[in-house]
């Protein structure tokens, strides 16, 4: 009687094949949700970029804005009125015309406080009321308060995908199940196994269904980098974002591993309102004293860069402030100055980090680090991953390990993170100057003159220094050779649609 | 027999109240919550998301709300992870893939450790009880994460027979089931012979050897009845942790199963996907017991029904 009931669970739960896909590739978690407006990770925003198609979409080699659902706009003399026309030729995989209510829709929903939508500030610079209109089923337009030169490319941001109205209404919050969904994109959603896989189909009703090459894709569900290395040597999947740290310098030899570098930095807090890391010369001190080269190919070892800035360099269009060059003795000398000479008097401090093991390492190899080039003691403290975010939001920590990824391609993204007051500040660090530079860039017509103002901003906080950056992010990619037109982008952006297998 | 079937869902249910309240308060005393992340939420957005999941109500009113649902309509609600499905959902595709590889494994436990034990037992002290018992200590000895490793290397890469990761087909079973099942089945030979041993030592048995019963009779009408009934009662807490899933074999092996969510729900601050596991569990754990105290009876009727 007891070998029943595992007889029967395995009769219940034993696997159920499924033809094969044209490619497969690998999911780093079970996606969050289908809904555009609630979606958070770059990986659901692979999977939205394929169901579903936006005003504007990027091109995957130069992530300059070309037309979508939209074939063309206009823009008002004074830089503030976008009106989107779209082409009549997208449609619904019901066969339903996409139209300018779709957006209005989706864009309202992202609004909306109910919706909970993560990256509603990139619509910050909409007019307070009345920004969003439809005044015809092909036309879209947005009013601002004032210009955004690339408000183009924020428009293909996932969370601004359209959504139908009446697929929301009839039925709330199961609107993304794979029996009610519907699509615009490229491809369509067949299958859903919770964590198990996502399968698309390609979608007959787009509009350019006759270049989309592959016509099912599954997306495998696989947590463990190691296991996805696994899966990518035995040729079970064709493509995997990232790869275990140890494994990377001996996967970079090999032709088929891409390494390029992507919008993101990882950097040191600093809790300005805990003396000594209140005087700015300590903190820029232990900044310089940084073995940034070390770190970088030591302990993160998967194409990280050295940084001195905040924003990386590979950001198009911008050109960062000079840094002088500087090292281990500036930083002795400015901890001197600040009245610590050769670290005498400098109390032992909390490196704060997330409990994971990369960085617990990176924690271990900055403390020892700074040990031995300026004598101070730094304590690394492993915090669960939610308490960690706990603690930094309110400042109970003295040093943390932090990063950020950009949204979309402008300094912004990363320097609004600092302004007075702001969520992501997490610092205490407050400076009116900063944020004036900041409050002028965004209503500066001139597209020079805003990317000066924005690297003086830059300047300023390096210089103020409540975070020390320690590299710029790289992305590795394993891509199979049967695999055509996959390309490496800042942003980390895949398209589904121009992929390719060879025979 | 009824009335003890009733008295026994009874305390089970009494049980879950207990889990249920328990982690309701464990996981509210946790810093965090499930819409912290390095991404800031502002505060009407923040707002708005907890008062759409009863999270700005008092904590005993969010307490008997929650309790109603579970408990009266059998909804464990949306979770707050994976924003499209309800925990029933998440539970009920995840589960059964659990339990298909938990059985695998307790079939492979079963078809190795039993034997073997009663072999074990049954040539006490010979070369071959020395091999055995030595097997038996070094399968309980490695993890299964060490095992899985192993057989990974030696099945898929060095002799390429089986797929590394997935779960797709019955092949895709074997290796996890056996990193999973040949510790459990060690341990269940072990615990065999030992109490297949002790059993062949008590006074029955040397009544019905007295009596001229050859031994092979001896050992399978007499002493494996009693001798097995730990390896029962072990079997029941095991059969609710093998079938629940093994989370690290999970991971290793990419097995689509509810594993995972044992400590990712709980990382994750995903309050009702959390509850709905551990209720999960511990309903199968009760249930389990249940089962093995009926099945201790049917073996032995000097063990007492209670």
């Amino acid at each position: 009687m007891l070998l029943l009931t595992p007889i029967c669970a395995f009769l219940l739960g034993r696997p159920r094949p499924l033809p094969p896909a044209d490619l497969r590739f690998v999911l780093p978690f079970e996606n969050s949700t289908f809904d555009p407006a609630k979606a958070t990770t770059v990986s659901d925003g692979w999977l939205l970029a394929a169901l579903f198609e936006g005003l504007t979409r990027l091109d995957p080699i130069s992530l300059e804005p070309i037309p979508g659902v939209a074939r063309s706009f206009d823009l008002s003399e004074d830089g503030r009125t976008y009106s989107f026309h779209l082409s009549g030729e997208s449609r619904w995989s019901d066969g339903a015309p996409v139209t300018a209510d779709d957006f209005l829709h989706a864009w309202s929903r992202v609004l909306a406080p109910e919706t909970g939508c993560a990256f509603r500030n990139l619509l910050r610079d909409l007019e307070p009321n009345n920004a969003l209109s439809a005044p015809d089923p092909l036309t879209f337009v947005v009013r601002l308060r004032r210009p955004c030169s690339y408000f183009p490319s924020l428009a293909a941001h996932f969370c601004l995908l359209p959504v139908r109205r009446d697929l929301v209404e009839a039925h709330r919050d199961s609107w993304t199940r794979p029996d009610h969904l519907i699509s615009n994109g490229p491809y369509r959603l067949a299958l859903h196994r919770i964590r198990d896989r996502v399968r698309l189909v390609r979608n007959e009703h787009y509009a350019r269904a006759d270049q989309v090459a592959l016509g099912v894709i599954d997306a495998l569900v696989v947590e463990s980098p190691n296991t996805a290395l696994n899966l990518y040597l035995t040729g079970a999947v064709d493509w995997v974002n990232g790869a275990p740290p140890a494994a990377v310098p001996e996967l970079r030899k090999r032709p088929d591993v891409r390494i390029n570098p992507v919008l993101a930095t990882n950097f040191l807090r600093f809790n300005v309102t805990r003396p000594p890391l209140d005087d700015a010369r300590v903190r820029r001190a232990i900044g310089l004293a940084l073995d940034r080269q070390a770190l970088c190919e030591y302990v993160y070892r998967s194409g990280e860069v050295p940084a001195r800035a905040l924003v990386p360099p590979s950001l198009p269009g911008y050109a960062g402030p000079d840094l002088p060059e500087a090292g281990p003795e500036a930083a002795r000398r400015l901890l001197a100055e600040a009245g610590f000479p050769g670290g005498e008097g400098f109390p032992e401090m909390e490196l704060l980090h997330a409990a994971q093991d990369s960085a617990r390492n990176v924690a271990q190899a900055i403390a020892d680090g700074l040990r031995r080039r300026l004598s101070i003691r730094l304590r690394p403290v492993p915090q669960e991953f939610k308490v960690y975010i706990h603690s930094t939001q309110n400042l109970k920590y003295q040093i943390s390990l932090g990063m950020w990824i950009g949204d979309y391609l402008d300094p912004s993204t990363f320097l609004d993170l600092f302004r007075s007051g702001s969520g992501g500040n997490r610092t205490g660090w407050s400076h009116s100057g900063y944020d004036q530079l900041l409050l002028a860039a965004a209503g500066s017509l001139s597209s020079s003159g805003r990317m000066a103002l924005l690297k003086e901003a830059e300047s300023l906080l390096l210089e103020q220094g409540p975070i020390a950056p320690i590299c710029h992010r790289g992305q590795v990619n394993l891509v199979s050779p049967r695999v055509v037109g996959f390309t490496t982008n800042l942003l980390d952006l895949h398209p589904l649609d121009q992929l390719r297998t060879r025979p | 027999m009824l009335l003890l079937i009733a008295q026994k869902l009874a305390s089970i249910a009494l049980l879950l109240v207990v889990v249920f309240s328990a982690s309701f308060g464990l996981m509210r005393l946790a810093p965090g919550g499930p819409f912290d992340s390095e991404r800031d939420l502002p505060p009407d957005i923040r707002q708005a998301i907890e008062a759409r999941f009863e999270l700005d109500q008092p904590l005993h009113r969010q307490y008997l709300s929650y309790l109603a649902d579970v408990f009266l309509r059998f909804d464990l609600r949306p979770s707050f992870s994976y924003r499209d499905v309800s925990v029933n959902q998440i539970i009920a595709e995840t589960f059964p893939r659990s339990a298909a590889l938990g059985s695998a494994a307790l079939l492979v436990a079963l078809l190795f450790g039993l034997p073997a034990g009663v072999l074990a037992a049954a040539r006490k002290g010979a070369a071959a009880d020395l091999l055995l018992s030595a097997s038996f200590a070094l399968g309980l000895a490695i993890p299964n994460f060490v095992l899985a490793t192993l057989l990974i290397l030696l099945f898929c890469f060095v002799l390429p027979w089986f797929p590394v990761a997935g779960f797709e087909s019955l092949r895709h079973l074997v290796l996890p089931a056996l990193a999973l099942g040949i510790p459990i089945g060690a341990g269940l030979a072990r615990l065999t012979r030992a109490s297949v041993l002790e059993a062949l030592a008590s006074p029955f048995v040397r009544t019905a050897r007295a009596k001229g019963l050859a031994p092979r009779a001896v050992l399978t009408r007499h002493a494996l009845r009693a001798g097995l009934v730990p390896v029962v009662t072990f079997l029941g807490p095991a059969a609710a942790a093998v079938l629940t899933g093994s989370l690290v074999i999970e991971k290793i092996f990419a097995i689509p199963g509810m594993g995972t969510f044992f400590v990712s729900s709980v990382m994750n601050r995903d309050y009702t996907l959390a509850t709905g596991v551990l209720l999960l569990y511990f309903g199968l754990v009760a249930v389990l017991n249940a089962l093995v105290d009926i099945c201790l009876h049917l073996l032995d009727p000097r063990v007492e029904l209670k």
